[in-house]
């Protein structure tokens, strides 16, 4: 005999397999017998089963692909775009037409939309490229500009350009894109794939410069230019450049100030990586075509060192708000410094150039770096002024001509130096070498102002006490660093990169302007986000250090904090931690005063600290980090507000709830005297605030918080609709909660309802949920009538879009997203406490309503009519309710037996209706019922069948009702 | 070679005291993943349960296999057991800490305050699912084993058969019956 749990998975699953209802009553009735128990449990589990839906379903199926994909796929076909590859074109498959073409195969996806091979048969027969874009773009407006261009585009023939031939609109209505079909290869793939060495590469790449500039001079902007849309081809057995997409990028380039491009890294439009810095500024300047030439210029960046501008761990690890701030400020690496900081890797990239790392690196340091960085240039009135000037230049290199880019530079400067002060330099002492690193790394930004006056004053003593030595060292150094603004010489980095070299040849290895040129070396490394090379930089830094003058003074300190923020942001917690707490052990010994370095080791620690759950320690390393900042106060009150918000954070998570109280006020005076009046920032301090004194039951204060948020964004010219909205919200939360301000509240709901319909519109889910918030508010106010109605209009715009997208996927029950539970729930229970006083007969009729739209949308849900019945025999309607209820009953027998309630209601209904025995029967079924241990404590229940009993008992004729539970017999 | 990656290895050839020392392992490294999602300063963040437990997978044994390690169907099964256990109790703590935190509560039980996680579970208190899993577990241990690594680590239907070494079939129905089985048991608990 099988275990009876086996058997009953048995049944389940041969039961749900049968999809008619009369084969699976059929197949329970051969299986079950006699056995009533059993058929119970079988048929409540094939309920659940067929109301589950997509319970427990994991959400993310794009992770179910990813893990079983083998590998990533390293071999590119034509068209395949870098950014990402969703899978989702359903509605396009190879045979289908899109206008006159007749798509023959897919090619490649990209976040836009999809490239097919298609056919044109009218006027002339060939393939072509058919690219269509995702629905949700602006048809209308880009089909328009695209035909603004269409003129130029048509006159546009070059041999290194691929045709646009059409665009249109399919009959989904999304548009699309015929171009020249290009079987080709992207350019750095390709030259990788023939170990092109370096000559060839610049070769093509002028051709590509050429074919820009043609464009240019028609007036036509590309705007996406990458690797990707410059496919190399072979045109009798010569490789041949060519250019797609020319023209696409404008029609479909939307402002990048629009939120929604910037939802997350892979929805970017336009590939980030390539854009220029004033594609990605929100003041909107016009785009010319310098975008281009910066663009150009990553490209050549890639096809001399195989890696991109910026390493994608950076990109990624960028928010949406700091991603324009990284191409708009952040200098990458010069060309030659990335490729002598790869390691391993660079022996495999110079392979594919046919040279070895050394060489390659020695090649492309000068003139290559120059014309790169030249191009790159984040100020664009100092890039080349056309691609003609950019390809002259690269093909001036190749015959060994001097060329335009870097004027006289540092670099010549420093070799001039060297030759005249060789000789005569002798290592610095002590105070030279502050010096030396105070100048150092004030130029990168650094040192704290008054730490900037005590190295000048000791500049000057250094300089009293041996003239001519520090003089000439300072001098150097100022050669190397004279500007203060980092943009100003091409090629910065290479120059640092120079410097260290050119201090090791005049200084030695062990001096301090060498540790402290690598340390400079390694914060620009770090802001550009190559962490990895800042690291081996900052530990060969420290090395010197060490040996030069030991660990207890502030430079090995500074530098060893470095390191470990380095650390920290390459997710190395246990290292990061030792090299912290290295600090801290280290700083007790420091003399002198303290420097900033120390807080900041404090913070860092923290943070880590608090990661792993240990809040008091991170708390009192955050107060130790407020309390050294102190000592040193100016110029960092932005840096304190984080921390205080930190303490704040971390006080909470340790259940400190007094302590962060006062760390918010501190934090809130700071913030008050820091950030102008009305600016976002201060409303949502105060929001975040008023939320803590909410919860901490402070709710008059907490008030007076949500008012300012509230005032700030009601004043902005155009006012924040979505943080005003959670802000009012808030406030009518409190409010609610005051019974002499209940039409306050409702003034204000009535607001915020408005707001809410202004900005997501009547149909919209967030409406919903909304209305369904405060439904569950008035409720828990007792004000079931209010409650009742909000759940109602939340409700129907449930079901008007679960309608929809039923319709669209074919389902049979219409609300695929739509979990009606808990408004069920809500509705019950604010009917079940209407019971509980005397609400006027608009409420029980508004509880029909709703009962009813309950009722429609599960039609097979016992508690669903029993809701209904309930709200019909509080309304008066007698008959109504019994039918109802008896349905309900129906549906409940099973293993629960019916619901006391239920049965109560159901009772009350019979003899309202003058069926007394019939009364007296469901009424002893109840009063059984709640003996069941499932029942026998619950309140509610108990209530109504106590209800139930009295009503029995005190009317003795049954059809002269007047129940004066606000029931009145009129209906 | 992380150590996790060796336990991997020590596990797919059969050394099954292994299995022990890795869920703390695992366990630290997703309570970190998880704290930093959370205390990240971006408004309106979820946290993935699924995509934390497979950014756990890539941070710890990741870089091994990139190097050429394989890990077997032993090893990954008891990887993603041991996330899926660890994911499980890092909401049971979370969901624990906010209901502290919390102002008493005096709606009746079903009206729920959405908000209370950070997590993307629609509707769904992991607490009452916990309890819920309990139960199911002492009937049908397999089969909750499933339920926790389909739902804390997110692994597909193909997947978690391989893993617990049934057919796919099986597994469906398993799933079917597991899914029904809670769904009642929730809606059972609602009622009373």
């Amino acid at each position: 005999m099988q275990p009876p749990s086996e058997r009953l998975e048995d049944i389940f699953g041969n039961a749900i397999a049968l999809t008619s209802p009369r084969a699976r009553s059929a197949y329970l009735d051969e299986v079950c017998r006699d056995d009533s128990k059993l058929r119970a449990d079988i048929e409540s589990l094939l309920a659940a089963h067929d109301r589950a839906g997509d319970f427990l379903e994991p959400l993310d199926l794009e992770l179910d692909r990813r893990l079983s994909d083998s590998t990533p796929n390293s071999k590119m076909s034509a068209y395949a775009d870098h950014s990402t590859t969703h899978a989702h074109s359903e509605h396009d498959a190879p045979g289908g037409r899109i206008g006159p073409y007749k798509l023959l195969q897919l090619i490649g996806e990209g976040g836009m939309g999809a490239v097919y091979m298609a056919e044109q048969v009218v006027p002339v027969r060939r393939q072509v490229a058919l690219k269509i874009l995702k629905l949700g773009m602006d048809t209308r407006r880009i089909i328009a500009r695209f035909e603004a261009e269409r003129q130029a585009l048509a006159m546009m023939e070059h041999p290194n350009i691929a045709r646009v031939l059409d665009a249109g609109t399919s009959d989904t209505g999304r548009p699309y894109f015929v171009m020249e079909l290009v079987r080709g290869i992207p350019i750095t793939a390709y030259c990788d794939q023939h170990n092109l060495p370096l000559e060839d590469r610049l070769t093509l790449f002028g051709e590509v410069c050429r074919a820009v500039q043609h464009a240019h001079q028609k007036g036509i902007i590309h705007r996406d230019l990458k690797p990707a849309n410059i496919l190399v081809t072979l045109h009798d057995g010569a490789p041949a450049p060519k250019i797609i997409d020319f023209g696409i990028a404008k029609a479909t380039h939307q402002r990048l100030t629009d939120k929604t491009l910037f939802t997350t890294f892979k929805q970017f439009i336009g590939t980030p990586q390539y854009m220029s810095p004033e594609q990605t500024s929100i003041s909107g300047l016009d785009i010319d075509t310098r975008s281009d030439i910066y663009s150009l210029g990553v490209v050549l960046y890639e096809l001399l060192t195989s890696q991109t501008l910026f390493d994608a761990k950076t990109l990624q690890s960028t928010t949406h708000h700091d991603l324009p701030r990284l191409i708009q400020e952040i200098d990458p690496p010069a060309p030659s410094t990335r490729l002598s900081t790869l390691g391993d890797e660079a022996g495999q990239i110079a392979q594919n150039r046919r040279t070895d790392s050394k060489a390659l690196v020695k090649r492309v340091r000068g003139d290559l770096d120059r014309i790169v960085m030249k191009a790159l240039e984040k100020d664009r009135t100092r890039r080349y002024d056309t691609a003609l000037e950019l390809a002259q230049d690269v093909e001036r290199h190749l015959r060994s001509e001097p060329i335009l880019a870097g004027s006289p530079t540092l670099s010549d400067r420093l070799r001039k130096f060297t030759r005249r002060h060789r000789v005569g330099v002798i290592a610095s002492t002590t105070a030279g070498v502050a010096l030396l690193l105070g100048v150092v790394l004030a130029t990168a930004g650094w040192l704290h102002a008054r730490q900037q006056a005590q190295l000048a004053r000791q500049a000057e003593h250094a300089a009293q006490v041996q003239a001519a030595r520090s003089q000439s060292i300072s001098d150097f150094l100022q050669d190397i660093l004279a500007s203060a603004n980092p943009q100003q010489a091409a090629g910065m980095n290479v120059d640092i990169e120079h410097a260290l070299a050119t201090a090791r040849a005049v200084f030695g290895d062990e001096h301090a302007t060498v540790a402290a040129t690598m340390t400079s070396l390694a914060a620009r490394l770090e802001n550009a986000g190559d962490l990895k090379s800042a690291e081996a930089l900052l530990i060969e830094s420290l090395s010197i250090w060490e040996r030069i003058q030991g660990k207890a003074n502030s430079d090995y300190l500074m530098t060893l904090t470095l390191l470990g923020k380095v650390q920290s942001g390459r997710e190395d917690d246990r290292a990061a931690e030792q090299t912290f707490r290295d600090v801290l052990r280290l700083s007790s010994h420091l003399t002198g005063d303290v420097i900033p370095a120390v807080a900041d080791a404090h913070d860092g620690l923290a943070a880590i600290v608090a990661a792993r759950g240990q809040h008091d320690e991170a708390a009192a390393l955050l107060r130790e980090a407020l309390r050294v900042q102190h000592a040193f106060a100016s110029g960092q009150r932005f840096v304190r507000i984080k921390r205080l918000e930190r303490l704040c954070q971390v006080l909470v998570d340790a259940g400190r709830d007094d302590e962060a109280e006062e760390v918010w006020r501190a934090q809130h005076n700071l913030a008050g005297l820091l950030y102008p009046v009305g600016s976002i920032r201060l409303a949502e301090l105060n929001m975040a605030f008023a939320r803590f004194l909410g919860e901490r039951g402070q709710r008059d204060e907490a008030e007076q918080r949500v008012r300012d948020a509230i005032a700030i964004y009601e004043a902005r010219p155009l006012p924040l609709l979505e943080p005003l909205i959670l802000a009012q919200r808030f406030l009518y939360e409190i409010l609610v909660s005051r019974p002499n301000e209940l039409k306050k509240a409702e003034a204000l709901r009535r607001q915020i309802d408005d707001n809410a319909r202004h900005l997501w519109g009547e149909q919209d889910l967030r409406l919903a949920d909304m209305l369904f918030d405060f439904a569950q508010v008035a409720y828990r106010r007792g004000q079931p009538d209010v409650a009742i109605n909000q759940a109602i209009a939340a409700l129907r715009i449930y079901r008007q879009n679960g309608h929809r997208n039923g319709r669209r996927n074919g389902r049979r029950n219409g609300g695929a997203t739509f979990d009606p539970k808990p408004l069920v729930r809500l509705i019950r229970w604010s009917v079940l406490m209407a019971n509980r006083g005397r609400y006027s007969h608009e409420v029980y009729k508004a509880a029909v309503r709703g009962a009813r739209i309950v009722v429609n949308s599960e039609p097979e849900e016992g508690r669903a009519h029993m809701l209904l019945g309930v709200a019909q025999f509080r309304a008066g309607r007698f008959d109504e309710a019994r039918q109802t209820l008896i349905q309900a009953d129906r549906r409940y027998s099973g293993p629960s037996g019916g619901a006391p309630t239920t049965l109560a209601f159901l009772a009350m209904s019979h003899y309202a209706l003058g069926e007394t025995v019939k009364a007296q029967q469901i009424l002893a079924r109840a009063q059984t019922l709640m003996q069941d241990p499932r029942w026998a404590g619950d309140a509610d229940d108990q209530g109504i069948v106590n209800e139930a009993i009295t009503f029995l008992a005190t009317y003795e004729n049954p059809l002269a009702m007047d129940h004066s539970d606000g029931c009145p017999i009129d209906t | 070679m992380s150590q996790v990656t060796l336990l991997l290895e020590a596990i797919d050839h059969g050394d099954v005291a292994a299995t022990d020392r890795l869920l703390p392992l695992v366990y630290d490294e997703l309570r970190t993943l998880a704290a930093r999602r959370m205390a990240s300063e971006l408004s309106g963040h979820t946290l993935q349960a699924t995509a934390l437990v497979h950014e756990a997978y890539l941070r710890l044994v990741g870089p091994d296999e990139e190097q050429g390690k394989t890990i077997r169907w032993q090893g990954r099964a008891h990887f993603f057991g041991a996330a899926a256990e660890a994911m499980r109790r890092i909401l049971i703590d979370h969901a624990r800490r906010k209901k502290r935190l919390k102002r008493v509560d005096h709606s009746p039980p079903g009206v729920r305050d959405r908000e209370m996680l950070p997590v993307a579970v629609d509707y769904l208190d992991v607490l009452e699912l916990d309890g819920a899993l309990n139960l199911f577990a002492a009937q049908y241990p397999q089969k909750a084993e499933l339920v926790k690594l389909r739902y804390f680590a997110g692994l597909s239907l193909s997947e978690v058969a391989s893993i617990l070494g049934v057919s796919r079939a099986t597994a469906n129905r398993h799933w079917a019956f597991a899914k029904a089985w809670l769904y009642r048991e929730l809606c059972d608990h609602d009622e009373k």
